[in-house]
């Protein structure tokens, strides 16, 4: 496995003591004033948000008094389009403006656990059926703490396919904070299809013996290119399928035979605009001589800088000489703007 | 008012306390978003980031310890909130100079013994780093300052802090291979 690592990133991991009576030059035009009025302007409008949420329901309270039914249904309509709201904003935060392109296909499980120390709840949930990001929300009662490493915390796996996952990682969202309960972000990729799989999130047994299991129903509408075998009849890798949906890529090829790194074919997407995005290259995965079941490799984005399409790789070799290989997008990827995937300079129109 | 004073008012979500967390630390808030972001965000966009921030820390105020230094909580949420919003932007690329490094090493990923064992490199380099050298690595990589800054802030040459800075990710590119990391890097 290749993996580029920013230093810059993990000084993130750093001990407090090494950088807390480190003064760093301060820019001599910011506005203190400005900053503050500012400040205080988002404090205000969330608590007027917050206040307008608490008068909702308060009315519908006062609705189910007098119609027990048809309050009933107007807190179900209310529960599902404010959820919605809270599942595009958690993505907006991960993919960007990107994310707007995809609010129909948003899942918002609410479905909690809980015992005398904390509250575990599935908040937001996407999939594409190889790769599925969920939000959850951890919210700690009776003043416990709530530990600030993500990756201390959590425990996923699939439910009726076990083989599934093989990469996790989790990271906070401070962004969302509110109160005593925190947010995070959980990105599960997998080479095989775990759609219709449930996913088990479970806190790990010395925080607090917490599980919550949601259905992964990833209704993202997948597009797939055949590729021509004669253009590959005398080469040792032939990638026969692509499959592009609006979160990564697959591509499933054979081999003749196994040797060295993952194979890829050069790929690139063409939008409709004319620009390109790389999507695949030999760099994607390490090319060493010793022949490799499996590998990856990650893009990590420095300060600045703009992510390209794809930040992640996975791939691995089958008995059977089939070759499985995925990326994981930056940014959710509007398929209708998509005009074709250029295949080792052979262009195949997206339908 | 002590650090300890504000983060007391902070827990009880006195006003005071953050107006008071604003005049402290705007200045050093300020500075770290905009050393990050490298002259890709408007004076007007770091200081919406830096509300932001302070924001943030108000709505996990439960969070904070008085017995724990503020300023590094501080530094940590600036640093993450600004590289969420670079990484959302649509900002010009500026490459950070001899930030990436490139390493190989069998097998699958193992997300959460690999982010343990960063945390245990980085931390055991700048340990052996003396000083000025893990000033400059902290100035340079924490805060991203650039090296005519750090060079003016610490009366040293732009060549010193490079040779330097260039030791101190030897010493990092030394400390994987020890790991039984293949280096990839061009140097």
């Amino acid at each position: 496995m290749k993996m580029k690592i920013s230093i810059s990133r993990m000084c993130s991991l750093l001990q407090e003591h090494h950088y807390e009576n480190v003064e760093p030059g301060t820019p001599s035009d910011i506005s203190s004033k400005r900053i503050r009025e500012l400040a205080f302007a988002k404090r205000r409008q969330q608590e007027s948000d917050g206040n307008t949420n608490k008068q909702d329901k308060e009315k519908h309270m006062k609705t189910s008094l007098r119609v027990l039914l048809i309050a009933a249904v107007i807190c179900t309509l209310s529960l599902t389009a404010f959820a919605a709201f809270g599942g595009l904003e958690f993505f907006k935060s991960i993919f960007g403006d990107s994310a707007q392109s995809i609010g129909e296909h948003i899942q918002n499980p609410m479905t909690s656990t809980e015992n005398e120390d904390y509250r575990l709840t599935v908040e937001s949930l996407l999939s594409d059926g190889f790769k599925t990001d969920l939000i959850v929300s951890l919210a700690a009662k009776n003043g416990k703490p709530i530990p600030f490493d993500p990756m201390e915390m959590f425990h996923t796996q699939f439910i009726g396919n076990e083989e599934a996952m093989n990469s996790a990682s989790y990271r906070e969202m401070p962004e969302f904070a509110q109160g005593d309960t925190q947010y995070y972000h959980l990105e599960l990729t997998s080479l095989g299809n775990h759609n219709s799989a449930e996913v088990k999130i479970s806190l790990k047994e010395e925080l607090a013996p917490l599980s919550v299991t949601v259905p992964v129903n990833g209704t993202m509408a997948r597009k797939e290119i055949h590729i021509k075998a004669e253009d590959y009849a005398d080469q040792n890798y032939y990638p026969e399928t692509v499959q592009l949906s609006p979160m990564g890529m697959l591509v499933i090829g054979s081999e003749k035979h196994p040797k060295g790194g993952l194979p890829t074919a050069q790929m690139f997407v063409q939008m409709k605009d004319g620009t390109h995005e790389e999507l695949m290259s030999e760099m994607s995965f390490d090319d060493g001589e010793e022949t490799v079941g499996g590998g990856g490799g990650a893009v990590i984005v420095g300060p600045g800088e703009t992510a390209p399409l794809v930040i992640t790789t996975m791939g691995s070799r089958n008995p059977d000489n089939k070759v499985v290989t995925s990326g994981s997008f930056s940014r959710i990827l509007n398929l209708d703007q998509v005009q074709a995937i250029i295949v080792d300079d052979v262009e195949y129109t997206l339908q | 008012m002590t650090d300890n004073v504000i983060v007391e008012k902070l827990k009880q979500k006195d006003e005071q306390g953050f107006s008071m967390l604003i005049d402290r630390y705007s200045a050093y808030i300020s500075a770290i978003v905009a050393n990050l972001s490298r002259g890709t965000l408007q004076k007007e966009d770091i200081e919406e980031l830096a509300a932001d921030v302070f924001v943030a820390v108000w709505n996990s105020s439960e969070k904070l310890r008085a017995d724990r230094p503020l300023k590094p909580y501080l530094a940590q949420i600036a640093r993450n909130t600004t590289f969420t919003r670079l990484r959302q932007g649509t900002q010009d690329t500026v490459p950070f100079d001899d930030d990436i490094l490139v390493f190989s090493k069998e097998g699958q990923p193992d997300d959460v013994a690999f982010q343990r064992e960063q945390q245990e490199i980085i931390n055991e380099a700048v340990n052996s780093f003396g000083e000025p050298d893990r000033e400059i690595f902290i100035r340079f990589y924490f805060y991203g300052e650039r090296v005519k800054g750090i060079g003016e802030n610490l009366t040293l040459n732009i060549s010193t802090v490079k040779t330097k800075l260039h030791r101190c990710r030897k010493k990092i590119q030394s400390l994987f291979e020890e790991r039984g990391y293949h280096n990839e890097n061009e140097n």
